[in-house]
C-alpha cells in the first residue's frame, strides 16, 4: 500500500527539532544534496540528512505589504494613499493600506514602483506618506502628509499572493524586433533565451509531492523568518507548477532580500529571497529533493507570439538552461537567468546555517497544500449577455 | 553619423574592402536623411586611428563609444538578465554565478544598460 502523503516514516518533525537543539541535526543545501547523492546513494543519504535547504531569488510581481501607519491629530480615514508616490490600495480601515509591488510611482513612472518602496521601507530609509479623504463625523481630516520609517508603524507585513514558483517558462523571441517582456530583454530570430526559477534549488520543486509544504510550514522570507499561509494563486502542481502564499514581519527582514526592480518597458517588480527547509520526513520527499538540474524541465516558450496559448520551441532541462547555450533547431542560442542563482545559493546556505546554529526549528504544517488544482482562463462574456442581466 | 548627402553611397562597404578589415555592425538606423550605424571594430593603435581617418575623409562623423560601462555592484544582484542580451558577450558568469564584465569585448552598445532590472549598469 503507498504511504499516505506527508508520513514521516524516516523520521518525524519533533525528532528533527531535538537533533536541531542538540547541534546533531544533518542540514544540507540541496546543491550539496544533489552531490551527496550521487556519490552515496539515495538511500544512505536519506537515512542520514534531516534537512535539505533549499533558495530561490527572483521577480515576484504577486508580493506587497500589508501597512498600518497609525490615527493622525485630528484622525482621517484615508481614502487614497500614496508612498513615494506610489498608491497603495485604500479599501480597508482608515489607517490600513495594501502597497502592491508591480504599483508604478505617479512621478517617476516604471522606474520607480511598490517593490522600491518596500525596499526603501525594509532598508530604514524614510518614505513620504500622503493620503486624502472626504472627512466624516469620526474622522473629520481630509488630508495628511509626512515622512515615515518603517519603525514609525504599527505593522508592516509581506504578504505575497503568489511566490516561488516550482519553475517558470523559459522565453525566446520569433519576431524580427527586440521585445521587453518580464522575461526581461528578448533579442529578435531566437537570438538569446531567458529563464527564471533556481533548478535544483527550487524550493518548491524540491518537495514536488507537497508532502512537507502547508500551511503554517515556516520558511526563509526575504532575510527573515516567514510562513506558507496556502496555496499561491494560479497553484497548479500537476503541472509542475506549484505556487506559495507566504507572509512574514516586514520589520524583520532585510534589504539584501527584497529588491525593487524595472523590467524595461515592462514596470516595475520585486526581487523576493524565498528558502524552504525540507525536511527529509520520507523516501518521496528524499527522492524529490534528490532531482538535479538535469532532471527538471521546463518549456521554452515564444513570447513573440503575443498571446495567453504562446507556443512551445522546445522543453529545455534546466542543466541545459544554466549552461549558458540552448540548442534551437540547429544553432547555440545564448541564455541566461533573470533570478540570480548566486542569490539563490546563499538563501539556502543561509537558512542552512541558521538551523545549524538553533536559530531556525522546523514546523509541521497544519495543513498541507493541495497537490492537484485546476489553473483556468479568463471566460469573456459575450456583450450581449452581459447587457441581457 | 552619415550627412544626407552620404546615405546614398556605400560608404560602410567600401571601406571593409578597401582596409579589409571585418566589422561587426550592432546597430543601423539609416533614412534618407541620415545615417547612424554603431559598429564593433576588432582593431586598436594605429589600425583604428587609420580606419577613423578613412571613414572620416568620407565625410562620417566618428564618435567613439566609451568602451567600458560601469556597474554598481552593490545594486547588481548577478540576476543574469544582462547577459544573454549582451551582442558581444561581455558579461558573463564567474565563479558562483557572479557577473563579470570582460571591458575589452565591450562596444558601450547599451543594450545591458536598459536590460538590468535594478539599474545598477551606467555608461562610464
Amino acid at each position: 500500500m503507498p504511504e499516505a502523503r506527508g508520513s514521516e516514516t524516516l523520521r518525524k518533525y519533533e525528532e528533527i527539532n531535538e537533533r536541531i537543539s542538540r547541534g546533531e541535526a544533518t542540514v544540507l543545501t540541496a546543491d550539496e544534496f544533489v552531490s551527496a547523492v550521487e556519490s552515496e546513494g539515495l538511500e544512505k543519504a536519506a537515512r542520514e540528512v534531516d534537512v535539505v535547504t533549499t533558495g530561490t531569488f527572483g521577480a515576484m510581481c504577486s508580493s506587497g505589504a500589508f501597512l498600518n501607519f497609525g490615527h493622525s491629530e485630528p484622525p482621517i480615514k484615508m481614502w487614497h494613499c500614496w508612498l513615494n508616490d506610489v498608491p497603495a490600495y485604500k479599501g480597508l480601515a482608515a489607517v490600513d493600506a495594501y502597497l502592491g509591488a508591480t504599483a508604478i510611482s505617479e512621478s517617476k513612472g516604471f522606474e520607480y514602483g511598490g517593490g522600491h518602496v518596500i525596499e526603501d521601507l525594509v532598508s530604514g530609509r524614510e518614505v513620504r506618506l500622503r493620503a486624502d479623504s472626504y472627512g466624516t463625523d469620526c474622522y473629520p481630516r481630509r488630508y495628511v502628509e509626512t515622512d515615515l520609517t518603517i519603525e514609525d508603524l504599527n505593522q508592516a507585513v509581506l504578504l505575497n499572493p503568489r511566490n516561488a514558483y516550482q519553475r517558470y517558462n523559459a522565453a525566446t523571441n520569433s519576431t524580427s524586433r527586440t521585445i521587453y517582456t518580464y522575461m526581461g530583454t528578448l533579442l529578435p530570430n531566437y537570438g538569446n533565451v531567458t529563464f527564471s526559477g533556481s533548478g535544483q534549488l527550487s524550493p518548491v520543486h524540491k518537495d514536488m509531492g507537497f508532502e512537507t509544504i502547508g500551511i503554517g510550514t515556516r520558511i526563509f522570507l526575504g532575510g527573515g523568518a516567514g510562513y506558507v499561509i496556502g496555496e499561491g494563486t494560479q497553484h497548479c502542481p500537476q503541472q509542475r507548477f506549484g505556487t506559495l502564499m507566504v507572509k512574514g514581519d516586514l520589520k524583520r527582514m532585510s534589504g539584501r532580500y527584497l529588491r525593487g526592480a524595472t523590467f524595461h518597458r515592462y514596470g516595475p517588480t520585486l526581487y523576493v529571497g524565498v528558502g524552504l527547509p525540507i525536511p527529509i520526513i520520507n523516501e518521496n520527499v528524499a527522492r524529490s529533493a534528490a532531482l538535479s538540474d538535469s532532471e527538471i524541465f521546463t518549456d521554452l516558450i515564444d513570447y513573440g507570439v503575443p498571446s495567453r496559448e504562446r507556443p512551445t520551441v522546445k522543453r529545455v532541462s534546466y542543466a541545459e538552461l544554466k549552461s549558458g547555450k540552448v540548442v534551437i533547431g540547429e544553432e547555440g542560442v545564448r541564455s541566461s537567468p533573470l533570478s540570480s542563482l548566486k542569490m539563490a545559493k546563499e538563501v539556502a546556505e543561509v537558512l542552512r546555517d541558521w538551523i545549524l546554529e538553533k536559530r531556525f526549528f522546523l514546523a509541521r504544517p497544519a495543513e498541507l497544500l493541495p497537490a492537484e488544482r485546476e489553473f483556468k482562463p479568463l471566460p469573456e462574456k459575450s456583450m450581449a449577455a452581459a447587457c441581457r442581466r | 553619423m552619415y550627412k544626407p548627402e552620404h546615405v546614398k553611397r556605400p560608404i560602410l562597404a567600401e571601406t571593409v574592402l578597401k582596409k579589409k578589415v571585418l566589422l561587426n555592425i550592432l546597430e543601423a538606423k539609416v533614412n534618407s536623411q541620415k545615417g547612424e550605424l554603431i559598429v564593433s571594430v576588432p582593431l586598436e593603435g594605429e589600425a583604428l586611428e587609420d580606419l577613423v581617418r578613412s571613414f572620416e575623409a568620407e565625410g562620417v562623423a566618428v564618435e567613439r563609444l566609451p568602451r567600458i560601462v560601469e556597474i554598481d555592484h552593490e545594486r547588481c544582484t548577478s540576476c543574469g538578465a544582462c547577459v544573454s542580451p549582451c551582442p558581444v558577450s561581455a558579461l558573463y558568469f564567474g565563479p558562483g554565478w557572479s557577473l563579470m564584465l570582460d571591458e575589452k569585448r565591450c562596444v558601450g552598445c547599451r543594450v545591458c544598460v536598459d536590460a538590468c532590472p535594478f539599474r545598477a549598469i551606467k555608461m562610464a
